[in-house]
């Protein structure tokens, strides 16, 4: 079997802040195979968030390492984890973090132009992922002017300027009604396929959960598959 | 740092501008030019005064460089005039003399004794000696400062009496009354010149007025900077030990020093301006990081780094202290022409007949680079909460 493109070495992430310390979870083990799709379940406060944050590099283990592409995230310089922000993974959160004196377009290729991409190109590469999405023809509005599913796809979008081979969703259809959720569900998925990618998903769907390759449930600082 | 970089500070600059109106950047532009314009404009006329009294004091009372010799010979003469950068020469007499008229008035002077060609040969003395009535007095003739011939109430060829102490040791000391014609009145640019100054030819002043104490050699340079150093040159060439030979900033220097501290006081009042406004551009850009801290999590989870998301906001602090240095220069500059041009002052009730006003290169330069620092280095401080911003952390709880 091929190395995986993520993996969880006996992590425990816990929180120090309050006088008894809040174990989230202990010792955790985890592998992502490249190409593969998987979702995690469960329940509110489980830790499931900060598990995706642990591999987009954005918190830190207590113990234990994060391995992303065979290089351990925690240990990385900052120059270094900057790049593997840019270019190693793709985030989608619940909410679209759209910057709002920007348009869609610019949205979408400012990642790509802040890493270095030349602008022509970034803007030809955005364009072609908001022709992807639906979003051609609202690629100069600004995000106070798009739906909320309008808004998601966009994020999609912009979760994949960079080409990142992980593309970690939190729960990416939480705040949109059926219909919505039903469209952006459908792109994500399609878009993991169609442009090759690995995918995290974070989701308390069990529906779309369901369509994932894998899917694993974290219970009690456990992750189960289900 | 890339063009991106530039583009979201633009965008962040613009946008908080149309969203609020008379936004925080606004105000600190408004602020910033505002200092700029006054600390130009006021230190223009400071200049303007203090230039216009410089060049009065070297070109009419001081010269260049001044030579103190009891009776300098022809010869050590023509040595200075050989010397290169030398441009003119003057054999000349400095006293004290009591200067009355038949009007009754009676006043302190200091008595010049000129040689005859004086004007054509020193051009700097010509040009600061304004005659507002009649000319350079010829033998048995006088010329008074004009505020000096106005307290007198002397009139052009009317009598001038000078009496001075003359002879050889104090115990012998007697007074000596002489009377002159007037034959003119001058104006240098400078009351005190102007309430003080009696010229006589140099003749008449060594006949009866002037001892070998009071004879100096004026001495006019093409570079009138290069005198601390031309002094050197000059003892070389007549023989005679340099510390005779004194620079017009040696010879004024305590009014320069006095003009000089003038100058800088005003403006580091004036500069505190700088303080202000660089204070509130501080507050408003902690508060600018902190309404984006959501784009700036966004920005550092896709992989900008913090330090390059600073320079975002240091950008902005910089392009205002820009905008307003480039804009309160040239407001500065145009209220400076004006003011010399308005005739704000009366020449009848004050004594100078309009406003001096020059800008000086260097101070410029100096008022435009605080301003850009203050708002650079303020926006550059501010911009440190971005470091605050944990991604994990706003992301989630969004």
């Amino acid at each position: 079997m091929n190395e995986p493109l993520l993996e969880f070495l006996r992590v425990t992430k816990e929180f120090r802040e309050t006088a008894e310390p809040v174990v989230l979870f202990r010792d955790l083990d985890f592998a992502l195979q490249s190409g593969h799709s998987v979702s995690l379940m469960g329940e509110s406060g489980t830790g499931k968030s900060t598990f995706l944050q642990l591999a987009a590099g954005l918190d830190t283990p207590s113990s234990g390492a994060v391995l992303l592409g065979g290089r351990e995230i925690s240990s990385l310089p900052e120059k270094d984890l900057n790049e593997l922000r840019a270019q190693g993974v793709g985030l989608v959160f619940q909410f679209h973090f759209l910057l709002k004196e920007f348009s869609v377009l610019e949205n979408v290729l400012l990642p790509a132009w802040l890493a270095g991409t030349p602008r022509v190109k970034a803007t030809k590469r955005a364009l072609e992922l908001l022709e992807q999405v639906g979003l051609s023809a609202r690629q100069g509005h600004f995000p106070a002017q798009l739906s909320g599913g309008e808004k998601q796809r966009a994020a999609l979008a912009r979760a994949l300027i960079n080409d990142p081979p992980l593309v970690l969703a939190d729960e990416p259809t939480g705040n949109l009604d059926e219909r919505n959720a039903a469209l952006v569900q459908d792109l994500l998925l399609r878009l993991v396929v169609d442009h090759h990618k690995t995918l995290l998903l974070v989701t308390h769907d069990k529906v779309f959960a369901g369509r994932t390759d894998l899917s694993y449930r974290l219970t009690a600082g456990k992750l189960e598959r289900s | 740092m890339n063009a991106a970089l530039g583009f979201l500070a633009s965008r962040y600059l613009v946008s908080r501008r149309k969203h609020r109106g008379m936004g925080s950047s606004v105000s600190s532009f408004v602020g910033l030019s505002a200092g700029v314009v006054v600390l130009n404009s006021v230190l223009s006329v400071m200049n303007g005064f203090q230039l216009t009294y410089i060049e009065s004091l070297m070109e009419v009372s001081s010269s260049h460089i001044r030579w103190s010799t009891a009776a300098p010979h022809q010869e050590a003469l023509r040595a200075l005039e050989g010397v290169p950068g030398v441009v003119a020469v003057l054999d000349e007499t400095e006293s004290q003399s009591l200067v009355s008229t038949e009007a009754g008035g009676e006043r302190g002077a200091v008595v010049r004794g000129f040689p005859p060609g004086a004007l054509t040969r020193d051009r700097g003395l010509a040009a600061h000696l304004d005659w507002e009535s009649g000319g350079m007095p010829q033998m048995g003739e006088v010329a008074l400062g004009s505020a000096l011939a106005h307290t007198l109430g002397a009139y052009l060829g009317g009598t001038v009496r000078l009496t001075a102490l003359t002879g050889a040791g104090f115990s012998l000391l007697a007074p000596t009354t002489l009377e002159y014609r007037l034959a003119g009145t001058f104006s240098t640019g400078y009351y005190d010149l102007d309430a003080t100054w009696v010229i006589l030819p140099l003749a008449e002043a060594l006949a009866g007025l002037a001892g070998p104490q009071d004879r100096l050699v004026a001495i006019k340079l093409k570079h009138p900077e290069d005198a601390s150093w031309m002094r050197i040159k000059l003892a070389e060439a007549t023989g005679r030990p340099p510390g005779e030979f004194r620079s017009w900033d040696e010879f004024n220097s305590a009014f320069y020093g006095a003009l000089r501290t003038e100058k800088t006081s005003m403006m580091v009042l004036v500069g505190l301006i700088f303080l202000v406004v660089g204070a509130n551009l501080y507050f408003s850009q902690k508060r600018a990081v902190l309404e984006h801290r959501e784009d700036l999590a966004l920005l550092r989870a896709t992989g900008t780094s913090a330090s390059r998301l600073r320079l975002v906001f240091t950008l902005e602090g910089l392009t205002v202290g820009t905008s307003a240095a480039v804009v309160g220069t040239l407001a500065g500059w145009a209220l400076s022409l004006a003011l010399g041009s308005l005739g704000l002052f009366s020449s009848e009730a004050f004594y100078i007949p309009a406003v001096p006003a020059r800008m000086v290169v260097d101070e410029v330069l100096a008022i435009a680079v605080a301003c850009i620092a203050s708002a650079t280095v303020a926006a550059g401080l501010a911009s440190a909460q971005v470091l605050r911003v944990a991604p994990g952390e706003v992301l989630k709880h969004a």
